[in-house]
């Protein structure tokens, strides 16, 4: 916690933001890629969500009060961000998130970013079945292998109700794998 | 075959990827887009208008075409009677006798109320049923 205060006391003093916010991408933007691309699905979709989510984070820096962790800060930034572009992108194309992310994932299999087998292409199809708020929930713990505190911290649910969430993702995941 | 289970599968990866190079190139991108967005627009001064003079001169231009337009429209085009409302007037309130009627008619406008006034026999035998000899003599 010392050391994340002080981090963020870079961030906002202006001598040292630039080389501070470089260092925030350099540390973030991986695991930021893997968690947006895990919602949105197309790469170049992923790249402009994580600019943006970025941008709102070197923005609003001066009013992170510090109540929560930065790591939960940014993946609640990114989050939102992600599910504000599939809502926006599926209204203008007159469809439901729902149907734009299986549009995205008929297309996956001939997209250069995707060198996953039938089974994982399977897995994707599958946990685009569940309802949004289930997916979330499903791949940050078994795709980013996030912990259930840091997911209650991200979504603001509480850890019981995230586990009894996963653990019925896996069950429809399951069941849908086995009839199809 | 046994049931998908998915604990008992080893772990399955998204199977997403980056292009090459990419994280390597993102950070410089994102400073690049951060200074085009962040950097304030430079006004040139002798551009400059101030809005004030705009928004007068609009006013102007708007006050002055709807004077001209009521002007133009202003004549005040009297409204013509009708014919029903000049037959009303002629018959209940003009102070018209026979004599003035005779001297406004031509021959034209006879033959032509000849013409427009038919009269059928029966009519005329109905007229003199209901007149008595004393009335006619009137």
């Amino acid at each position: 916690m010392q050391d994340e205060k002080a981090f963020i006391a870079e961030l906002l003093d202006p001598k040292t933001q630039n080389a501070a916010f470089r260092q925030l991408v350099s540390q973030y933007s991986r695991p930021l890629y893997s968690h947006i691309r895990n919602i949105v699905i197309d790469h170049d979709d992923t790249d402009d969500v994580l600019q943006n989510t970025f941008i709102k984070v070197f923005r609003n820096l001066q009013g992170f009060k510090g109540e929560s962790k930065m790591f939960s800060w940014i993946y609640r930034i990114a989050t939102n961000e992600a599910i504000t572009f599939i809502s926006s992108k599926a209204k203008k194309n007159s469809v439901s998130n729902q149907e734009l992310q299986q549009k995205a994932l008929n297309s996956l299999q001939a997209d250069d970013h995707f060198d996953g087998d039938a089974l994982q292409l399977k897995l994707q199809q599958a946990v685009a079945t569940l309802p949004e708020k289930q997916q979330l929930v499903f791949k940050m713990k078994y795709f980013e292998d996030l912990k259930y505190e840091e997911i209650s911290e991200i979504l603001g649910t509480s850890v019981g109700a995230l586990k009894a969430s996963y653990h019925h993702a896996v069950k429809k995941i399951e069941d849908h794998i086995n009839t199809h | 075959m046994s049931d998908f289970r998915l604990d008992n599968e080893p772990k399955i990866i998204p199977g997403f990827k980056a292009p090459d190079a990419y994280f390597d190139r993102f950070a410089d991108r994102l400073m690049e887009q951060l200074r085009e967005r962040e950097e304030p627009k430079v006004i040139p001064l002798y551009k400059r208008r101030p809005v004030w003079l705009s928004a007068a001169a609009s006013v102007a231009i708007l006050v002055g075409a709807g004077i001209f337009l009521t002007i133009n429209n202003r004549t005040a085009t009297a409204e013509q009677p009708d014919d029903a409302a000049i037959e009303h007037y002629l018959v209940y309130q003009a102070n018209i006798n026979s004599y003035d009627l005779m001297q406004n008619l031509d021959t034209d406008d006879l033959a032509e109320m000849e013409q427009s006034i038919v009269v059928s026999d029966e009519a005329i035998e109905e007229y003199l049923y209901d007149k008595t000899i004393e009335d006619l003599n009137e």
